[in-house]
C-alpha cells in the first residue's frame, strides 16, 4: 500500500469530508482546487504530512513531534 | 517460492535413493491409494522445513525428530543393513525464489543416520542434520548456518505456512474453526497489514496529547469560568485515565482470550479422544463398583448359605417321615407305659395271691423242681418216680406257682416331654416340607449371583480393554486433565468474551462523554486561549478519531474482501455439482469477531451443513485467505501443498477443486487417493483414471494451466503388512 493509497483511505472517510467540506471526488484525487475552503486544504495537507512522517519516522514520538511542528508552521 | 524437486532416500516407506519428483508450475497431482505413502510424502516436506513429521496420535503439531528417531528410516533399508553398518535417510527439496528479480535456487537437505550394533539394537541420535545450499553460478554452495532462519522465513514465512500447507480434514479444521468467532479475526490479523493502522492511531494520539497539554496550560491561565474549566479538565483527565485503563483491560482480555483460544485449539485435536477416554474411565469405575458390590453380595450370600443349615432348619430336610415315625413311637411308648403299668399291677396281685395260697414250710419252687428232677421227695425223704402219685403230688405244687416276674424298676414317665417334642415337630411340619424348595431357591439365587459376578467381571474387563485401546490409539495418558483443561479453556473464553463486550461498551460511553467535554472546553476557551492552540487541538482530535474510524473501516473491508474471495472459490467449487450450496457470509458477533455461515437465497442461515459443503466452505476460506490479499499475494509467492483435502468430495467436486486450486495458486502440489481405478492386470494394485485426468488436463490447458501427475505405487506381491518389505515408488504419469 503506497503512501498515496493511505492518504486516500483517510480522505475517503465520509465524516471527515462532511466536517471539512471536502468533496468526495476531489478527496479521491487528493488535490484541492483553490475554490475550496482553507479547512479542506488544511486537512489534506495535514493528512499528507501525517502519512509521510508516520511512514518515515523511526519512532512514534518523533513522528508526533514532526506532525505538531508542521501544524504550528501551517497555522501561524 | 516454487518447489522444483523433491528427492527422498530411505525415508519412512520410501526405500532406496531413486525416489525423485520434479514439480512444475501449475497443478501437480500425486495419486496414491490408502497405504501407498501419501502422508509420508507430505511428511517429507514437513521434515525438511520443520524437522518433524505428522503426529498420528491425534495431537496437533508435529512429532519432532528427537521423538521419532529411528522410525524415520525405511524399514526395508534397516532390514538390509548389516551389523556395524549405517543407514542414512535424507530428503532434499530444491526450490526457486523468484521475488528478488533474479531467481535464486536453493537446496534444503535434511539427513538422519542410524547405526546397527547388533540384530535388534541401533544407535539412534536425537538430532537430524540440516544443510541449506544456494546455487551460485555453477554449483550449490552452503549458506552459513547463521543465515538459515532468515532464508527459510523468506522462502515461506512460518505464519503463512499453515495456510498453504495442510493435511486432510484435521489440518483444515485447525486453520478454520467455524465455531470460533475469533478465528477469522486472527486470520486477518496474521495475514493482512491491518496492524499498520495502529501506528497511525498512536502517532495521532501522541500529537494530540502534546497539543492538548499546550491548550490546557493556556486555559488554566484564564480568569473566566475557572471553576467550570477546572471541573471539566479534572473529569477529562479521569475519563482519559479510565479509557487508557479500559484499553489496557481490553488488550489484556483480548490476549487472555486469545491464549485461552489457543489452548482450546491445542486441546481440540485430542479432546475427542480425551472425552471418550474420560467417559470410558467413568464407565470403568462404575463397572468396577458394580463388580465389587456383586462380589461382596455373593460372598455374603455364600456365607449365609451354610448358616441356613441351622437358621433356616435345612438340617431337618427329609425328616417329615421321622415325625410320623415319632408319632408311632409315641403311641407305642404310651402303650408300653400302659402295659407296664398293667403288668406291674398283675404281678402285684399274683404275688399277693401267692402269698395267700402257699402255706408256710412249703418248699420254694426251686426246691420243688430239684425234687422233681431227683424224683425224690425230700420233705418225707421217699422216692417219687415220675408217673407216681408222689411225683404228681410234688408237681402239683408247681402248677400254682406264678410266673417269675422281674421286679418292677421305677421308670420316669417321659410322655409329657415326648408329647412336647411331637407338638413342636407338628408346628414345624409345614416349614420342613418347604425346605427343599427353599434350598433350591437359595442355590438358584447363589447361581444367579455368581453369574452376575461373572457378567460384571466381563463388563469390567471389556471397559478396561476399551480404555487401554483408546489410550494406546491416542497416546493420551492424561485424558481427565485434558478434559478439565478444555472445560477451563471454554469457561475462560466465555469469561473474556463477556469482559471484552462490557469493557468496550464502557470505553465507548466514556469516549462520548470526552467529546462533549472537549466541545465545552473549546467554547469556554474562546477568547482565552490563542486560536492557534485551539485549532491545532481540534484538528489533531479529529485526526485521532479519523485514524480509529479508518482502521475499523479497513478491517471491515478486509472481512468483505475475504468474504467475496471465499464466495468466488466456493461458487467455483460447488456450482458445477448442481447441488445446493448457498453463499458464504461472515456474520459479525457481539464480541467483535466474525463467524462464517452459509446463507440461502432468502438470506436465512443454513444449519446442519453436510460434510462436503463444510469442507468446501473451509477450503474456500483458506483459498480466500491467501488469494484475497492482493498486496501480499501469497497465492503467487507460495505453493499450496495439501494431503487428502478432498476426501469428502465426489468426483465432480474433486475436479472443480483441482481447477480452482490451479487457478488460485501459481504452484500447487495436491496428494490424493482420488483419480485412481483398480488395475485389472495387477492384483490389489491401482492405475490412474486416465479419462478423468485427460478431462482435467484439457480444462486446465484451455485455461492456460499445466497439469503434472505422479503415482505412488508398490511392487506386485508386496504387502503393507510387512513393513520391512515396503518400497513405494514414485512414477510420472503421462496423461
Amino acid at each position: 500500500m503506497t503512501q498515496l493509497d493511505i492518504v486516500k483511505a483517510f480522505l475517503d472517510d465520509a465524516d471527515i469530508q462532511a466536517k471539512y467540506n471536502l468533496p468526495a471526488a476531489e478527496a479521491a484525487q487528493v488535490t484541492m482546487s483553490s475554490q475550496h475552503g482553507t479547512d479542506a486544504q488544511l486537512l489534506v495537507g495535514l493528512i499528507r504530512h501525517f502519512v509521510s512522517v508516520t511512514e518515515d519516522a523511526s519512532t512514534i514520538n518523533l513522528a508526533a513531534n514532526r506532525l505538531n511542528a508542521h501544524l504550528e508552521n501551517v497555522l501561524r | 517460492m516454487l518447489i522444483r524437486q523433491l528427492r527422498i532416500s530411505n525415508f519412512l516407506c520410501y526405500y532406496g535413493t531413486d525416489n525423485q519428483v520434479d514439480f512444475t508450475d501449475g497443478l501437480n497431482l500425486v495419486l496414491g491409494a490408502n497405504g501407498y505413502g501419501k502422508s509420508k510424502l507430505y511428511d517429507a516436506f514437513q521434515w525438511v522445513f520443520s524437522d518433524g513429521i505428522t503426529d498420528t496420535t491425534g495431537r496437533s503439531g508435529l512429532k519432532m525428530t528427537s521423538l521419532v528417531k529411528g522410525d524415520l528410516v525405511s524399514e526395508k533399508a534397516k532390514a538390509a543393513c548389516a551389523v556395524g553398518d549405517s543407514v542414512e535417510t535424507s530428503v532434499m527439496v530444491e526450490v526457486e525464489y523468484p521475488r528478488s528479480g533474479i531467481p535464486k535456487k536453493y537446496q534444503l537437505i535434511r539427513t538422519y543416520r542410524v547405526r546397527r550394533t547388533d540384530d535388534k539394537t541401533w544407535i539412534e541420535p536425537g538430532k537430524s542434520e540440516f544443510r541449506l545450499m544456494e546455487f551460485d553460478v555453477l554449483d550449490y554452495k552452503p549458506v552459513p548456518e547463521s543465515n538459515h532462519a532468515d532464508v527459510l522465513e523468506r522462502l515461506i514465512p512460518v505464519d503463512v505456512r499453515p495456510y498453504v500447507w495442510f493435511q486432510g480434514e484435521r489440518g483444515i479444521n485447525n486453520l478454520i474453526d467455524t465455531s470460533n468467532n475469533q478465528a477469522l479475526r486472527n486470520v486477518i490479523k496474521r495475514l493482512s497489514d491491518i496492524d499498520r493502522w495502529d501506528k497511525y492511531i498512536q502517532v495521532a494520539e501522541k500529537a494530540y496529547d502534546s497539543a492538548r497539554n499546550a491548550f490546557d496550560q493556556e486555559l488554566k491561565k484564564s480568569q473566566k469560568n475557572q471553576t467550570r474549566i477546572t471541573e471539566l479538565q479534572t473529569e477529562q483527565r479521569l475519563l482519559e485515565k479510565d479509557v487508557r485503563d479500559l484499553e489496557q483491560h481490553i488488550t489484556n482480555a483480548s490476549q487472555n482470550q486469545q491464549a485461552a483460544q489457543e489452548n482450546h485449539d491445542h486441546l481440540s485435536a485430542s479432546i475427542e479422544f480425551a472425552q471418550k477416554i474420560n467417559r470410558l474411565t467413568q464407565e470403568r469405575s462404575r463397572a468396577e463398583t458394580a463388580y465389587t458390590t456383586a462380589v461382596k453380595q455373593a460372598d455374603t450370600f455364600a456365607e449365609g448359605l451354610s448358616r441356613k443349615l441351622f437358621t433356616d432348619n435345612w438340617v431337618l430336610l427329609g425328616t417329615t417321615a421321622l415325625l410320623e415315625k415319632f408319632e408311632d413311637k409315641l403311641t407305642a411308648y404310651d402303650d408300653a407305659v400302659a402295659l407296664r403299668k398293667a403288668t406291674a399291677n398283675l404281678t402285684k396281685q399274683a404275688n399277693e395271691k401267692l402269698q395267700v395260697r402257699l402255706p408256710d414250710n412249703v418248699p420254694e419252687p426251686i426246691y420243688v423242681r430239684q425234687m422233681l428232677t431227683a424224683e425224690h421227695c425230700r420233705v418225707c425223704d421217699r422216692p417219687a418216680p415220675q408217673g407216681t402219685d408222689a411225683y404228681e403230688a410234688i408237681a402239683s405244687l408247681l402248677k400254682v406257682e406264678p410266673e417269675t416276674i422281674e421286679p418292677h424298676r421305677p421308670r420316669q414317665n417321659l410322655k409329657a416331654l415326648y408329647r412336647q417334642f411331637y407338638t413342636n415337630g407338628l408346628g414345624m411340619k409345614n416349614s420342613i416340607d418347604d425346605i427343599s424348595q427353599r434350598v433350591r431357591q437359595s442355590y438358584t439365587e447363589q447361581t444367579d449371583g455368581q453369574d452376575r459376578v461373572k457378567l460384571l467381571k466381563d463388563e469390567l474387563d471389556a471397559k478396561i480393554r476399551e480404555v487401554q485401546e483408546q489410550e494406546q490409539l491416542s497416546g493420551l495418558t492424561n485424558a481427565r486433565d485434558i478434559v478439565n483443561a478444555m472445560d477451563g479453556a471454554v469457561k475462560d473464553i466465555k469469561k473474556y468474551e463477556g469482559d471484552l463486550v462490557r469493557q468496550r461498551t464502557q470505553k465507548t460511553d466514556k469516549e462520548i462523554r470526552l467529546r462533549v467535554i472537549n466541545d465545552e472546553l473549546s467554547k469556554l476557551s474562546e477568547g482565552e486561549v490563542p486560536p492557534i492552540l485551539t485549532r491545532k487541538k481540534s484538528l489533531l482530535f479529529d485526526l485521532v478519531e479519523l485514524t480509529k474510524r479508518v482502521k475499523k473501516e479497513k478491517y471491515r473491508q478486509l472481512v468483505q474482501q475475504l468474504e467475496d474471495a471465499a464466495n468466488d472459490h466456493y461458487r467455483n467449487i460447488n456450482a458445477p455439482t448442481g447441488a445446493f450450496y448457498g453463499k458464504i457470509r461472515f456474520i459479525e458477533t457481539t464480541d467483535g469477531g466474525y463467524r462464517p455461515a452459509i446463507i440461502d437465497t432468502n438470506g436465512r442461515e443454513v444449519s446442519n451443513l453436510n460434510t462436503s459443503l463444510m469442507s468446501s466452505l473451509k477450503l474456500s476460506i483458506i483459498m480466500a485467505i491467501v488469494s484475497a490479499n492482493k498486496t501480499r499475494n501469497y497465492a503467487q509467492f507460495y505453493p499450496l501443498i495439501s494431503d487428502a483435502p478432498v476426501s469428502d468430495f465426489d468426483v465432480v467436486k474433486t475436479l472443480t477443486f483441482f481447477r480452482e486450486t490451479a487457478n488460485t495458486f501459481n504452484q500447487s502440489i495436491v496428494i490424493v487417493k482420488e483419480m485412481l481405478l483398480d488395475d485389472p492386470n495387477r492384483a490389489g494394485r491401482y492405475k490412474p483414471d486416465f479419462a478423468r485426468l485427460g478431462e482435467l488436463k484439457a480444462n486446465l490447458t484451455a485455461a492456460g494451466q499445466t497439469l503434472t501427475v505422479y503415482q505412488l505405487d508398490m511392487p506386485d506381491g508386496v504387502s503393507n503388512d510387512f513393513r520391512s518389505e515396503i518400497d513405494i515408488s514414485i512414477q510420472k504419469i503421462d496423461c
